[in-house]
C-alpha cells in the first residue's frame, strides 16, 4: 500500500515546473527517458510507486495529469526529452487552445466545460491506486489557467475526495516589482480564497523571492522562468524525499502535514533550500562549506526563503521541518539546534510547544553531489500573512479604480455582480487575521465560537 | 755455581754459562734415575713370584718405543665368563668402596687399647687427670650420670632407655622412609608411627634430644606413609580424575626418588646428627608435598588442582631454589591434564573424540547449553564458564581460549576442508602448552609461536590461492604423512632393537625411574645439601620471571597466535560464506525499522482505518487487496490469527525483495526465492498472563504487544545472533512498534477541533513526534550506524589484507568481537530508548503519557467530538497529560544533567525550544 499521490499540473507555469519535477524524479530514481529502470539503478530501498505506477511493460509512468488551456507548454513536453514517460491519456489541452488570457474568471469558467473530461482522468488515476493518499497541484496563481482552472479543480477535488489530502505548490506573483500580468492581484486574490478553503497545505513559492534568489545565487540580472522553475522543482523533489526514500518518521504526506500544520487554517508553508549551486542550477559555482549547522543556519535566514515577507517583531514560527540530506548524524543536528537556540535564530509561537523537527533522509545514489549536506526547510511562519496583506492591498488599489474589471464581468462567475471579489477578500483577510492571532499566547484559548468562515469543511469525521 | 745465580735468575752476568740444571746431571739423559731392582731380595721376600725373567716383567716399558695396540700373544684368562655385571660397574663399585670406613670399623674393634700421654712415659705411676667435663667423659659417663640422677628421688629426670645406637639409627632411617622396624611400628588406625620402646634414647644423648629427633623422623615417616597411602588410594579409586592421578604420579615419583637418594647415603649415616642432616631436605620436600596433597583433597577438577598448585607455587617464590624447582615440576605435572584439555580445545592437539562439556569434561570451562529439549539440533551451543578457568589464566586469556575453541569448532563443522580445521599435526608444527619458568624458555615459546604462525599462514595462503576448493588442503597427503611418520617411528624402533646387543636386556634396569622424569632427577640431585650443583639451572635461578607471570609468559603467546589465526579465518568465512552482514542488516531493516517501506506498510496494514477489514463477517466477502487490522477503528480484539496472516501477508517478502539486501544476496542465495534469510516472519509472542490481559484492550498501548518478528539464524550465525541478542532486538521491536502506532495515531487525529482538544492535539502530536524521532534517530539509527561503521572497517581491512596476501595483520577481531560489539550496540540502544531495567520508572511515565494520547484519540473518535461531556472528558485527560509531560521533562532534565554519555538532553531540546514547559518547582 504505497500511499500514492496524484500530481495535477495546471497552466503554463504548473506544467513547466512539473516537467522539471518529473525529470528530476526520474534522475533520482534511475528511470531513463523511456520510463525504464537504468542498468545502474540497482540500489533499491526507494519507493517509486508513490509518484509512478508501472505499466504492463513495467515502465514507470508518472501519476501526473497535465492540463492547459493552450498548447504551447504541453506541446513542448510532448516533444521534449522525457515525452515518453507520460501516459498520453493524461494530457488535456483545451481543443480551442485559446488559453485563459491571464483571466482567473476565464480559467474558472473553462473548468466547467472541461470538468467531465478532467475528472474522468483524475478518477481513472485514483482508481488505479491501492491507497490514494492525496493530490499535489502545481500551478501559479497570477495568470488565468493555473489560477482559475486550478481554483475550480480544488473545489471539485474537495467535493469528490473529501478525505484525501490536497497539497499545492503555488507560485505567487512578484508583489514587489511590476510583473507581466497587470491583473495578477485580482487573479491571486480569487485563487487565494480556494487555497485557503479547499487545500490542506499550500507551499507558497513567491516569484519575487525566486527571482531574487536565482539572481543572487546564479549571478544573473534577470533569471529566466526556466531557472526559477528549476528552483521550484528542486524544492518539490526535496520536500518529497521522505516519501520517496522513506524512513521510520515522516514517511507519508499525512504525517508531514500534521507536523507542519497544527491548526488547519494556518496551512501556508514557506520554504528555504540550501545550497543552490551547480548541482541544482547550472551557473552557480559558489564554493561553500556545508556542515549541518551551516545548512540549518542558512535555512533560517530570511534571504533564503522563497517567499518575500516583511515580518514584524511578533512574527514567529508555528512549526519547522528541516529535511536534511547527506552526511548528517543526530549529533551534528543536536549541536546545531543548541546553537540555534543559543543565538535565538528562530522565534516560536507562544501558545504551544514548538521546535525544529529534523528529518534525516537518504540522498539519491544516482545523482552525484558536490555537497556533503543539503537541506530543505518547510516552515509555517506567521510572517506569510504580510504577503497576503500585500496582495490584498494591491487588489484594493486596482479595485478602487475599477480597473480591468470588464473582462471578468464577461464570465459566468461574475454574471451576477462582483460579490465573488468581496467574498474572496474576506476569506483572505480572515486568514491574515488567523495568522496574526497565532502570534498571541491566547490563540488557542480565546473565544472558541469565532470559528473562521468557510475553511475546508469541518473534519470531525472519526479518522482513527 | 754461585748462589747469586740462583738468587737472581734475571741477571745477565755469565749468560754464556750453561744452566745449573745442565750442570746438575750432565751424564744422565733421563729425567728419572733408572730403576735399580734388587732382584735377589725380591725373590726372597716373594717366594711365590714367577721365577722367570722377573727383571723383564718388573721393568718399566720403554716409553720411546711404546705403541698402543693389541697386545700380542694375550691369551684369555681361564674360567672367564660373561658377567651380568658390566666391567664398568664393577670397577666403579670397587672404586667407591669406602676403605677408610673399613679401617675405622676395624680399629674401633680394639676397644681395650690404652692411650698414653707423654707424662706417663716420663713419670711412671702417673695418673691421667680426669676431665671435669661430662661431655669429655664419653657417652658412658653421660649415661651413668643420667642414670644416677634419675635414681635420686625427687629429681625430675628421665633416664629413658638406651637403645643400641646402630639399631636406633637404622630404625630411624627406616622410619624416615616410612618403613616399620624393631623400634617403630605403623599404627594403621591412627595412621601414624608409634615407638615400641618408651623413652628410647641413644647413648650419650638426653631423652629430650633423642625424642626430638625421633619425633621429627616420626612425622617424616608418617607423611611418607600417608602420601603413599594417597597414591595407592588414588590409583585404586574410580572417581580419580586426571589431575589427581597426575599428582599421585608426582608424589610417587618424589617418594621413590627420595628413597633412592637416601639409600645411597645410607652408608654414611652413623649418628643422629648424620641422620638429621641427611633428612633435612627430604623432610622439607615431604612436608610441602604433604601440605599440597592435604590442600588438594577438596579439589574436584583438573583446573582446580592446577589453580591450587599454582597458588602454592607462588607462596614458594621465596623458598630455596631446590624446593621451588621441585614444586614447579609438580605444578607442571598436575596442570598437564588441564593443559591438554586446553590444547585439544584450542586445536594444538588432536581432538581425541570426546565432546566438550560432556562427561569427564563436564566440569571444564567449556560447557554447553543445558537445553535438553533441543538435543535434536545438530549444532552444539557451547557456553563459557569463566568460573572454571584457573586463576593463573587471566580472564581475558580465558575468554580468548574459549572463543578460539568455539570458532575452531565452527570451522571444523562448517568448513572441514579449511587448513585450520585440520587436526593439528607436526607438519604445521602445532605447539603445546607447557609451563616455562626461565626467560630463555619464554623466548623459545615466542619463537615457537612465530614459527607456528608462519607455517599456518603459508597453509592458509596456499588454500586461498587454490580458490578454496573443497578438500584441497592435503587432506590425503596429511594422513599419509601421519602414517608415514608413524611407520618411520616403528621402523626406527626396530632398527634400534636390532642394533642394540641383546645383552642389554640381561642387565638390571638402571635405578632411575625413567630418563625423562625430571622430577626424579631433580630430587636425586637436590635432595642433599652437598649436592649444590645448580649450575645446570643457573639461568632459572638468576632473574627468573616471577611465578605469577609464568602462565602469562608461557601460554599467552601461543594462545594469542592461535586466536589471531582462527579469528582471521572464521571472521572471513562468517562475512563471506555465511553473509553475516546481510543478516545483520536484515535485523536493522526489520527489527529496528530501518526499512521505511516496511515501516510504512506495516503501519498501514495495522492501523489504516481505510483499509478493508480482515474481519470475517457473515455474508461479506473479504476484499483481496489492501487489507488491514484497523487497530483503533474496530471493536473486536484481539484479531484471529487468520486475520493477522491476511493483513501482514507478503509485507516482509515484498520489502525484502525491494531492498538492496535482496540484490546483494542474489548470487549467494540457495533457498527458494520467496524465503527470507533466517525465515523472517511475523509471529505471536508468548505472553505472561498479566501481559495477555493488557493485550485484550484494543485502545491500550499494549494492544499490539503480541506481535513479534520471528527469526532463526541459520546454523553458524547463531554464534553472533545469540538468543540474548535476539531478545534485545525483540524488546526494541516491541517498543518501536508501539511508537509507530503512536505516530500514526497523532498524524491522524482530527484536525478541525478547537479549544482544549486542539491544545491537546497539538501537544500530543508534538510530544509523540519528537520523542519518536529522538528514539529512532539518536537511539537506534545513530547507535547502529556506529556499529555498522565498525563492521565496514573490519570488512575493508579484511579486503585489504587479502589483496596484500596478509593474514591477521590488520584485523585482530574475531566472531566473538562482532557479537560483543553487537550486544554493546543493542545495550546502548536500549539505554537511549529508556528500556533498561533501571530506567523502568521513566519508561513507565512515558508509557502513561502515550496511553493518555491513545485515550484522547479514542475519545475523539468514538463520541461526537463536541458537547460538554466531551469537553470535560478531554479536559481531564489533558490535565493528566500535561502533568505527566511536565514531570517527564523534569526527569529527563535530571537524567541529562547527571550521567555522562547521555543523550537525553537531546530529547529535552527536541521537545521544547520555546520555553513552553517551565521547569517544575
Amino acid at each position: 500500500m504505497p500511499r500514492e499521490i496524484i500530481t495535477i499540473q495546471a497552466g503554463q507555469c504548473g506544467n513547466s515546473v512539473g516537467s522539471q519535477f518529473w525529470q528530476q524524479l526520474c534522475q533520482e530514481h534511475g528511470i531513463n527517458q523511456d520510463g525504464n529502470l537504468e542498468e545502474f539503478a540497482t540500489e533499491g530501498g526507494d519507493r517509486k510507486d508513490v509518484f509512478f505506477y508501472q505499466s504492463d511493460d513495467t515502465r514507470y509512468i508518472p501519476r501526473a495529469i497535465l492540463l492547459d488551456l493552450e498548447p504551447r507548454v504541453i506541446n513542448g513536453i510532448q516533444t521534449g526529452a522525457y515525452k515518453n514517460i507520460y501516459n498520453p491519456e493524461n494530457f488535456y489541452v483545451h481543443k480551442d487552445g485559446t488559453g485563459a488570457g491571464n483571466n482567473w474568471a476565464a480559467g474558472y469558467s473553462m473548468g466547467e466545460q472541461v470538468h467531465e473530461d478532467v475528472m474522468d482522468m483524475i478518477d481513472r488515476e485514483a482508481d488505479g491506486s491501492d491507497s490514494l493518499e492525496g493530490f499535489m497541484m502545481l500551478h501559479s496563481i497570477a495568470g488565468g489557467t493555473g489560477s482559475g482552472l486550478g481554483s475550480f479543480l480544488l473545489e471539485r477535488l474537495n467535493d469528490r475526495f473529501p478525505k484525501k489530502l490536497i497539497q499545492t505548490y503555488s507560485v505567487f506573483p512578484d508583489t514587489q516589482n511590476a510583473g507581466d500580468v497587470v491583473v495578477h492581484p485580482y487573479n491571486s486574490l480569487l485563487a487565494m480564497r480556494r487555497l485557503t478553503q479547499n487545500a490542506d497545505s499550500v507551499v507558497v513559492l513567491d516569484n519575487g523571492a525566486l527571482s531574487r534568489i536565482a539572481a543572487d545565487r546564479l549571478h544573473v540580472q534577470e533569471p529566466s522562468f526556466q531557472q526559477t522553475n528549476q528552483l521550484v522543482s528542486t524544492v518539490m523533489s526535496a520536500s518529497t524525499t521522505t516519501l520517496r526514500y522513506p524512513g521510520y518518521m515522516h514517511n507519508d504526506l499525512v504525517g508531514i502535514v500534521a507536523s507542519l500544520i497544527p491548526t488547519p487554517r494556518c496551512h501556508f508553508l514557506m520554504t528555504s533550500y540550501t545550497p543552490f549551486t551547480g548541482d541544482n542550477v547550472e551557473q552557480a559555482k559558489t564554493v561553500r562549506k556545508t556542515t549541518v549547522l551551516d545548512v540549518m543556519r542558512r535555512l533560517l535566514q530570511p534571504k533564503n526563503r522563497m517567499v518575500s515577507t516583511n515580518p514584524s517583531k511578533k512574527s514567529c514560527y508555528i512549526s519547522i521541518l528541516n529535511i536534511i540530506q547527506g552526511e548528517a548524524d543526530p549529533t551534528d543536528v543536536h549541536k546545531s539546534l543548541l546553537r540555534i537556540r543559543e543565538r535565538q535564530l528562530a522565534t516560536f509561537i507562544p501558545w504551544g510547544p514548538a521546535s525544529i523537527q529534523v528529518a534525516l533522509t537518504r540522498k539519491s545514489p544516482y545523482i552525484p553531489s558536490s555537497h556533503r549536506v543539503s537541506g530543505l526547510m518547510l516552515a509555517n511562519h506567521t510572517g506569510i500573512a504580510t504577503l497576503f496583506r500585500r496582495i490584498v492591498a494591491q487588489y484594493d488599489r486596482l479595485r478602487r479604480r475599477n480597473a480591468f474589471l470588464e473582462q471578468y464581468k464577461r464570465e459566468a462567475v461574475f454574471a451576477e455582480g462582483l460579490g465573488e471579489f468581496d467574498e474572496a477578500r474576506q476569506v483572505v483577510m480572515d486568514c491574515v487575521q488567523e495568522y496574526e492571532d497565532a502570534e498571541n499566547a491566547d490563540y488557542l484559548t480565546r473565544d472558541v465560537s469565532g470559528a473562521g468562515a468557510g475553511e475546508k469543511g469541518p473534519d470531525l469525521v472519526p479518522q482513527v | 755455581m754461585e748462589i747469586r745465580d740462583l738468587d737472581d735468575p734475571f741477571t745477565s752476568i755469565g749468560l754464556w754459562r750453561p744452566s745449573i740444571f745442565s750442570i746438575l746431571k750432565p751424564e744422565s739423559s733421563e729425567l728419572f734415575t733408572p730403576l735399580e731392582l734388587d732382584i735377589p731380595s725380591i725373590k726372597i721376600q716373594n717366594p711365590y713370584a714367577p721365577h722367570i725373567s722377573l727383571e723383564d716383567d718388573l721393568k718399566l716399558p720403554d716409553l720411546e718405543t711404546f705403541e698402543f695396540g693389541p697386545l700380542e700373544d694375550l691369551s684369555a684368562p681361564e674360567g672367564s665368563a660373561i658377567s651380568s655385571v658390566s666391567e664398568d660397574q664393577t670397577s666403579k663399585d670397587e672404586y667407591e668402596e669406602d676403605i677408610w670406613g673399613l679401617a675405622i670399623q676395624k680399629d674401633s674393634a680394639k676397644e681395650d687399647v690404652k692411650y698414653h700421654t707423654w707424662e706417663s712415659f716420663l713419670k711412671p705411676g702417673f695418673v691421667e687427670p680426669r676431665s671435669p667435663y661430662v661431655s669429655e667423659a664419653g657417652a658412658g659417663a653421660f649415661d651413668a650420670t643420667l642414670q644416677s640422677w634419675a635414681e635420686q628421688k625427687g629429681k625430675p629426670v628421665d633416664a629413658g632407655n638406651v637403645i643400641e645406637s646402630t639399631t636406633l639409627v637404622n630404625s630411624l632411617f627406616a622410619l624416615g622412609l616410612g618403613r616399620s622396624s624393631v623400634i617403630f611400628g605403623y599404627d594403621v588406625k591412627k595412621k601414624t608411627f608409634i615407638q615400641r620402646i618408651k623413652g628410647g634414647r641413644m647413648s650419650g644423648c638426653s631423652v629430650e634430644s633423642s625424642q626430638g629427633i625421633i619425633a621429627d623422623m616420626t612425622t617424616c615417616g608418617t607423611m611418607v606413609a600417608r602420601l603413599r597411602d594417597f597414591v595407592e588410594r588414588t590409583y585404586a579409586s574410580r572417581s580419580s580424575f586426571p589431575g589427581r592421578v597426575a599428582l599421585a604420579n608426582a608424589v610417587s615419583s618424589v617418594l621413590s626418588a627420595l628413597e633412592m637418594q637416601l639409600s645411597e647415603h645410607r652408608t654414611q649415616i652413623h649418628s643422629l646428627l648424620h641422620l638429621q642432616q641427611a633428612y633435612s631436605r627430604p623432610r622439607r620436600i615431604l612436608s610441602e608435598l604433604y601440605e599440597v596433597v592435604q590442600l588438594m583433597r577438596t579439589a574436584t577438577s583438573n583446573e582446580e588442582m592446577a589453580a591450587m598448585m599454582f597458588k602454592r607455587c607462588q607462596h614458594c617464590e621465596q623458598e630455596p631454589d631446590w624446593l621451588r624447582f621441585i614444586l614447579l615440576e609438580v605444578l607442571k605435572r598436575v596442570s598437564s591434564p588441564w593443559l591438554e584439555l586446553v590444547e585439544q580445545w584450542v586445536g594444538f592437539r588432536p581432538d581425541i573424540g570426546f565432546t566438550f562439556g560432556h562427561g569427564e569434561q563436564g566440569n571444564s570451562f567449556v560447557g554447553w547449553e543445558n537445553d535438553e529439549k533441543d538435543t535434536s539440533t545438530r549444532e552444539v551451543e557451547y557456553i563459557f564458564r569463566p568460573e572454571r578457568v584457573p586463576e593463573f589464566i587471566s580472564p581475558e586469556d580465558g575468554q580468548m581460549m574459549y572463543e578460539v575453541g568455539r570458532s575452531l569448532r565452527f570451522l571444523r563443522s562448517h568448513h572441514p576442508d579449511h587448513p585450520i580445521s585440520q587436526q593439528p599435526h607436526e607438519s604445521v608444527g602445532a605447539p603445546s602448552l607447557q609451563w616455562k619458568f626461565s626467560w630463555r624458555d619464554v623466548d623459545d615459546v615466542v619463537k615457537k609461536a612465530e614459527a607456528y604462525e608462519r607455517s599456518l599462514k603459508d597453509a592458509l595462503n596456499q588454500w586461498s590461492q587454490q580458490g578454496e576448493q573443497p578438500a584441497s588442503f592435503q587432506a590425503e597427503p596429511k594422513s599419509l604423512v601421519n602414517i608415514k611418520g608413524k611407520g618411520k617411528a616403528t621402523m626406527d624402533a626396530v632398527d634400534f632393537l636390532q642394533l642394540e646387543p641383546i645383552q642389554t636386556f640381561e642387565h638390571l634396569p638402571p635405578p632411575v625411574a625413567s630418563p625423562s622424569d625430571e622430577l626424579y632427577g631433580l630430587i636425586v640431585s637436590h635432595a642433599q645439601e652437598d649436592a649444590s650443583s645448580l649450575d645446570s639451572t643457573s639461568d632459572t635461578v638468576t632473574f627468573a620471571p616471577p611465578i605469577s607471570l609464568a602462565s602469562l609468559l608461557s601460554f599467552t603467546p601461543l594462545l594469542a597466535t592461535q586466536a589471531r589465526l582462527v579469528n582471521a579465518a572464521s571472521i572471513r568465512l562468517f562475512f563471506r560464506a555465511h553473509s553475516l552482514r546481510t543478516h545483520l542488516d536484515l535485523q536493522r531493516s526489520f527489527h529496528l525499522f530501518r526499512d521505511g517501506v516496511f515501516a510504512a506498510r506495516l503501519t498501514s496494514a495495522l492501523f489504516d482505518p481505510e483499509a478493508s477489514t480482515t474481519e470475517h463477517r457473515r455474508g461479506v466477502l473479504r476484499a483481496a487487496t489492501n487489507m488491514g487490522l484497523k487497530v483503533g477503528a474496530r471493536s473486536t480484539w484481539p484479531p484471529a490469527s487468520s486475520e493477522l496472516r491476511l493483513a501482514l501477508m507478503g509485507i516482509l517478502g515484498d520489502c525484502y525483495q525491494a531492498s538492496p539486501l535482496f540484490r546483494a544476496t542474489r548470487s549467494s542465495r540457495t533457498t527458494a526465492e520467496s524465503d527470507l534469510p533466517g525465515n523472517f516472519s511475523f509471529a505471536v509472542r508468548n505472553l505472561s498472563d498479566a501481559e495477555a490481559e493488557k493485550v485484550l484492550d484494543p485502545h491500550s498501548l499494549y494492544a499490539l504487544d503480541f506481535l513479534r518478528l520471528q527469526y532463526a539464524p541459520p546454523s553458524p550465525l547463531g554464534t553472533v545472533l545469540t538468543p540474548v541478542i535476539l531478545d534485545k532486538l525483540d524488546v526494541l521491536f516491541k517498543f518501536l512498534l508501539r511508537l509507530a502506532r503512536l505516530q500514526f495515531v497523532v498524524a491522524h487525529l482530527p484536525r478541525h477541533v478547537r479549544g482544549r482538544a486542539a491544545q491537546f492535539r497539538i501537544q500530543a502530536h508534538h510530544f509523540v513526534t519528537r520523542t519518536g524521532s529522538y528514539f529512532v534517530d539518536t537511539g537506534v539509527a545513530e547507535t547502529w550506524d556506529g556499529f555498522a561503521a565498525w563492521l565496514g572497517g573490519v570488512e575493508s581491512a579484511l579486503r585489504a589484507e587479502d589483496e596484500s596476501g596478509e593474514v591477521a595483520e590488520r584485523v585482530s577481531e574475531g566472531i566473538e568481537d562482532v557479537r560483543r560489539r553487537l550486544e554493546l550496540c543493542l545495550d546502548r540502544m536500549l539505554f537511549a530508548c529508556l528500556l533498561r531495567q533501571r530506567q523502568r520508572q521513566v519508561m513507565q511515565l512515558l508509557e502513561d503519557i502515550y496511553a493518555s494520547v491513545l485515550r484522547f484519540a479514542q475519545a475523539c473518535n468514538e463520541t461526537e467530538a463536541v458537547g460538554k461531556v466531551f469537553e470535560e472528558r478531554i479536559g481531564a485527560l489533558h490535565g493528566e497529560f500535561e502533568g505527566r509531560v511536565g514531570l517527564f521533562l523534569e526527569v529527563c532534565r535530571g537524567l541529562g544533567a547527571s550521567a555522562e554519555e547521555n543523550t537525553v538532553e537531546r530529547l529535552v531540546l527536541a521537545l521544547e525550544m520555546n520555553g513552553v514547559y517551565v521547569p517544575l518547582r
